[in-house]
């Protein structure tokens, strides 16, 4: 049993992450048809495992709907919504614009996530006094660096000697320099942790070492 | 005196009009199949642009030596150098001067066991030369396409990790010999007791997020594992963790690391399944629900780990007005401002890959964090050295980097 | 009819969702379940047929759709075999065979990760930071070939994708080429100005030195204070002459200065309107432009040619003026000399004065020789200053400085002590920009975002507005937060 629990899994995970580095070297059809296949594997393995979101999904409203604690109405709410867009997207009219699932994402849907979207507009000047109160000297870099780049950005830059190319060769040198280290920092650690995994070190995944 | 002129002409015509050297035709290395390449040494004086201009190149194929030839292209001598095709030829001085082309093998009419199969039939390539003093001919010479097993230009890419798998090895190796290694602080990890401490004081739960991935983003990975040494220290505690997830694959193995956690720190008693839970796919009403969330239960701490996009604000000013203690660890480099701006700590992109081996303080995983900090040390190197090598004419470092 | 409604429920929730600015309300709550529950049906919908029916059941049913690649429909068994075991976890004593199915996809994401991460964030970043961090760029025409190749690879990569990284950095690089190139350029044009100017001054340091020569001997005859001998009086006619002579070639030489100093400034000035006429009027056509760009260019060197006149013309006006001052002089000692008595001693003192503004005139166009030539040297030196190390090399220098500083902050194993400290605190000034700039740069598009947002709900003239959606909603919605306000006061100090 402790074989199935442990080793089969670390075997798997062994496999297929050593059997795909291998693959990127190997230009040979067999090979990227192999490749082909994993891919549709997870995409299908993705797709069951939606099955298995939505259970939670309705395990945590209906627990909340039966045990009718405070707001349970809006557990109602959220599953008749599922079902009802579910229904929608299975109506025949659906072939034809203006069917019922288009007008849903286009009424409810879209407004909605270009609504949450542009709440940054508002948290990003309260998010920018937050951070600014810190009085040090790297605090105060950011703030400055973060003036100068937007005077570059808006109309009233212009009117500023060398403020738009000042913020120009900010985002072109200390900005690209900063970046290119963070992503090659950041590819290391994830080479670092995927080699990890491949050879059984990192387990956590399972569930810890034991 | 005309005779000697003419003769002149003649000895000029009979020198300019022959057919290229080394004229070539094979299979393309290191590829899926179906290409052949053809390549030659440019004529003598071809270094001038002007000559160069005057030398046209017809390439043709056949099936058979004396069968019915078809023109595939026509090209001037200013065009068609191997040093175009570096990931073929790589970065030899000479590529300058010879010229060369890809061609599609010839397959049977479409369908049939040829398919995809990246094979050809054996295809006969000839090459005319037409320069003002005349024509000449190279070949016909025949080739097969066929698959290749490994991609010799790639091999750079192979090397690199092969290196990079040693270190880690040999450094997991002294690692398990000598398990005291050094790993500077990271106040962002240490904070994260205090935020479980806090919690239990005051009597509210911690949100902790695995970031807007799949389980197939090595950053999720990581937080995955973060996560089972948070709950550990949760469990430990005695304290509450809500995971609220966008993936049902990410909430499953959730669902794994926290009864383990819980487990391991002997209070399996304390695991509650419905602390992690699934919320939907969409990246703003996904937010829209975390931020609801936020407000109504008031978490003591709020950790972000993982992927985020730009819902990342939204996320974490929300939090911030809640006053909760906030850790960020994120490896998306365009989100790391706004968690800076918003968060007590933020782990900065590599750092959320150490985060799992300096919480489980592992000598193992210890020692995979040196292969990490001698890979550093290996780019500075090669930067060091490309730097001082190009500067110096030769940018061999830069080869030896590239990708095709 | 459909649309209104549309327009209605939409307008309805975009404010449910802002309403999340004031506080928790009923009414966002709301709006945050339904959307809840609208994108998981959605995406129900959507995987079904993106995902299932192509991937899964067009597999096993072939008739209803296209085959699989050669008909392998056994292959299924596997990846239906692992999306089984997730469903394991339905039931708790199954639920670690679940695990298997996660072994697979995290193996699968590593093996896949790592030539991909090592090919595109190692390789191609640590290629890009490989460059010779001080070139000597040969001459501005290498400097100028430089910034025309920047600015071709940026709208290279303009066409290729203009919103993209690339193309802004592209683009940043061209430009800040281009001004370089112009800087060095205006560097060398000012040395040439420097050098012609240098050597108007040299020329006229000997004539000055020669013209003071009659003055300083009959200044000193006066200041003998003792008669005139014979051959004295002939020196003090022939020097009276010759400065008389002198001052007006001087006045001569200005006044040629002068006019040609006019003449150009006005061919500068003519030239200068017909570019800008021709800037004006350029039409779409690259001729054009080219033209336009050609009479610009050839405005601006007659400008060069005009300023350079006109300082020459304005030294000419002072040299002429103390050539004239001096010819009187040289009369007025010729003068006493020649009525052969003996100077007093204010003639005598005059003349001394004379003798020392003479003096000090010659050693002014001297100094002004020096002075020039010393400007020339200045500015040739910062015309190779410019050429030799562009600010693009200082650039590549400091990026070169920020990506290692950074990587070394990343160190875990180190300590961050003694210089390695003070190198990683370098990288964390270079993080802190970073961040800075990128904060700077998103603010725009962020407020752009909300401005859209607006635009939607209060733009009246949109016909599915129904005039009145916006306005009628805003107001149910405050009068019910208020509502709810007041109903919940009494309860509020309990919570």
């Amino acid at each position: 049993m402790g074989h199935l629990k442990r080793t089969v899994p670390l075997a798997i995970a062994f496999i297929f992450g050593f059997g795909l580095i291998i693959q990127y070297f190997v230009p040979h059809p067999v090979s990227q048809r192999a490749l082909g296949m994993t891919q549709r594997w997870v995409t299908i393995v993705g797709f069951v495992s939606l099955l298995l979101g939505i259970g939670s999904l309705f395990q945590s409203h209906w627990r909340k709907i039966n045990a009718q604690v405070p707001g349970w109405g809006y557990s109602v709410v959220t599953l008749g919504v599922f079902l009802l867009t579910v229904a929608a997207g299975f109506h025949p009219k659906n072939d034809k614009p203006g069917g019922p699932l288009l007008w849903a994402f286009n009424n409810t849907y879209s407004p909605m996530s270009a609504t949450m979207f542009s709440l940054l507009g508002f948290f990003i000047a309260s998010a920018a006094f937050r951070a600014f109160r810190a009085r040090s000297l790297e605090a105060s870099l950011l703030l400055v660096t973060a003036v100068i780049v937007m005077l570059g950005q808006v109309p009233l830059g212009a009117h500023i000697p060398g403020a738009s190319s000042f913020s120009a060769w900010i985002l072109g040198v200390p900005l690209t320099a900063a970046k290119r280290a963070l992503t090659l920092g950041i590819a290391l650690g994830a080479i670092a942790t995927a080699l990890r995994i491949i050879f059984g070190i990192e387990r956590s995944y399972l569930g810890g070492r034991e | 005196m005309i005779r000697a002129a003419a003769f002149v002409l003649l000895a000029a015509t009979a020198a300019t009009a022959q057919a290229p050297a080394d004229f070539k035709v094979y299979d393309r290395p290191g590829d899926a199949g179906g290409v052949i390449i053809a390549e030659w040494k440019g004529l003598p004086g071809e270094e001038i642009p002007e000559t160069a201009r005057r030398i046209e190149y017809v390439i043709s194929v056949s099936l058979s030596k004396d069968g019915e030839w078809k023109e595939i292209k026509r090209f001037p001598g200013t065009l068609q150098h191997k040093n175009e095709a570096p990931e073929i030829f790589g970065f030899s001085k000479s590529n300058e001067t010879e010229h060369f082309i890809a061609l599609k093998g010839l397959v049977p009419p479409p369908g049939g066991p040829w398919l995809g199969t990246g094979k050809s039939l054996p295809t006969w390539v000839k090459l005319e030369v037409i320069s003002p003093a005349g024509t000449a001919i190279a070949g016909p010479l025949v080739a097969e396409a066929k698959p290749n097993w490994w991609a010799w230009n790639k091999t750079n890419v192979f090397v690199f990790i092969l290196i990079f798998g040693v270190v880690t090895f040999w450094l997991i190796s002294k690692a398990r010999r000598n398990p005291n290694i050094f790993v500077r602080r990271i106040p962002g990890l240490d904070a994260m007791e205090e935020a479980i401490g806090r919690a239990t004081e005051m009597g509210r739960p911690i949100l902790y997020l695995n970031g807007l991935q799949s389980m197939e983003s090595i950053s999720t990975i990581a937080s995955v594992s973060i996560l089972g040494q948070i709950s550990k220290r949760v469990a430990s505690y005695d304290s509450q963790i809500l995971v609220p997830c966008r993936d049902a694959v990410v909430l499953s193995v959730c669902q794994e690391v926290m009864r383990e956690g819980f487990t391991a720190a002997g209070r399996p008693d304390k695991y509650r399944e419905q602390d992690a839970w699934f919320i939907t796919q969409e990246q703003f009403s996904y937010v829209a629900s975390v931020d609801g969330l936020m407000i109504r239960e008031k978490p003591a701490a709020c950790l972000y780990m993982g992927y985020y996009y730009a819902e990342s604000l939204l996320l974490a000013e929300t939090g911030g007005a809640t006053g909760a203690i906030q850790i960020a660890g994120t490896d998306s480099i365009t989100q790391l401002p706004f968690f800076i701006a918003c968060c007590d700590y933020t782990l900065i992109g590599e750092e959320l890959y150490a985060a799992s081996a300096y919480l489980s303080r592992e000598p193992l995983q210890l020692g995979s964090l040196r292969s990490q900090d001698a890979g550093k040390i290996f780019i500075i190197a090669t930067l060091f050295l490309g730097a001082l090598t190009a500067a110096a004419g030769y940018p061999f470092v830069k080869h030896l980097l590239a990708t095709f | 009819m459909s649309e209104v409604l549309g327009f209605w429920v939409a307008a309805a929730l975009t404010l449910f969702m802002f309403s999340f600015l004031y506080k928790d309300n009923p009414f966002y709550r709301m709006g945050e379940n339904l959307f809840v529950g609208v994108t998981i049906g959605y995406s129900i919908v959507i995987l079904y047929f993106e995902s299932w029916l192509p991937k899964v059941w067009r597999v096993i049913h072939p008739e209803a759709g296209v085959w699989f690649e050669n008909r392998e429909w056994w292959v299924l068994i596997f990846p239906v075999t692992l999306g089984v075991l997730v469903l394991t976890r339905f039931i708790p004593k199954w639920a670690w065979m679940s695990r298997w199915t996660f072994a697979f996809i995290v193996g699968y994401a590593s093996g896949l990760a790592i030539p991909a991460t090592l090919t595109t964030s190692i390789q191609k970043q640590a290629a890009g930071t490989v460059q010779p961090l001080l070139t000597r760029t040969p001459d501005l025409e290498g400097a100028e070939a430089d910034a025309r190749g920047a600015e071709a690879a940026a709208d290279e990569a303009a066409r290729k994708d203009p919103t993209s990284e690339d193309a802004r950095e592209a683009r940043v690089r061209a430009e800040e080429l281009r001004q370089k190139a112009e800087a060095a350029r205006g560097a060398g044009e000012a040395a040439e100005d420097a050098v012609s100017v240098a050597e108007w001054n040299e020329a006229r340091k000997p004539v000055v030195a020669k013209a003071i020569v009659p003055l300083v001997e009959l200044a000193a005859i006066v200041e003998a204070k003792a008669p005139a001998t014979s051959d004295q009086i002939s020196k003090a006619k022939a020097g009276q002459e010759g400065a008389a002579k002198e001052a007006a070639a001087a006045r001569k030489s200005a006044d040629d200065e002068a006019k040609t100093a006019q003449e150009l400034g006005a061919a500068a000035g003519k030239a200068r309107a017909e570019a800008d006429a021709l800037w004006a009027a350029r039409g779409k056509t690259k001729e054009s432009g080219d033209a336009a760009r050609a009479a610009l260019e050839t405005a601006r060197v007659e400008a060069r040619k005009a300023a350079i006149a006109g300082k020459r013309a304005a030294r000419a006006g002072r040299l002429a003026l103390e050539a004239e001052k001096r010819s009187a002089a040289v009369a007025e000692l010729a003068a006493i000399i020649l009525s052969g008595a003996a100077a007093t001693d204010d003639q005598a003192a005059k003349a001394l004065n004379d003798r020392v503004a003479a003096t000090k005139s010659a050693l002014d166009a001297s100094q002004a020789a020096i002075a020039t030539r010393i400007g020339a040297w200045d500015a040739a030196s910062r015309k190779e200053y410019m050429l030799l190390t562009f600010y693009r090399d200082v650039s590549a220098l400091i990026l070169f400085v920020g990506v290692l500083s950074v990587l070394v902050y990343f160190f875990f194993s180190i300590e961050h002590r003694g210089p390695v400290s003070k190198i990683s605190r370098l990288g964390v000034w270079f993080l802190m920009v970073y961040f800075g700039a990128s904060y700077g740069y998103t603010v725009m598009g962020r407020l752009s975002l909300l401005y859209g947002r607006m635009s939607y709900l209060l733009d009246a003239s949109d016909p599915k507005q129904a005039w009145c959606a916006t306005p009628i909603l805003l107001v149910i919605i405050i009068g019910g937060l208020v509502f709810l306000h007041f109903k919940n006061k009494g309860q509020e100090p309990a919570a």
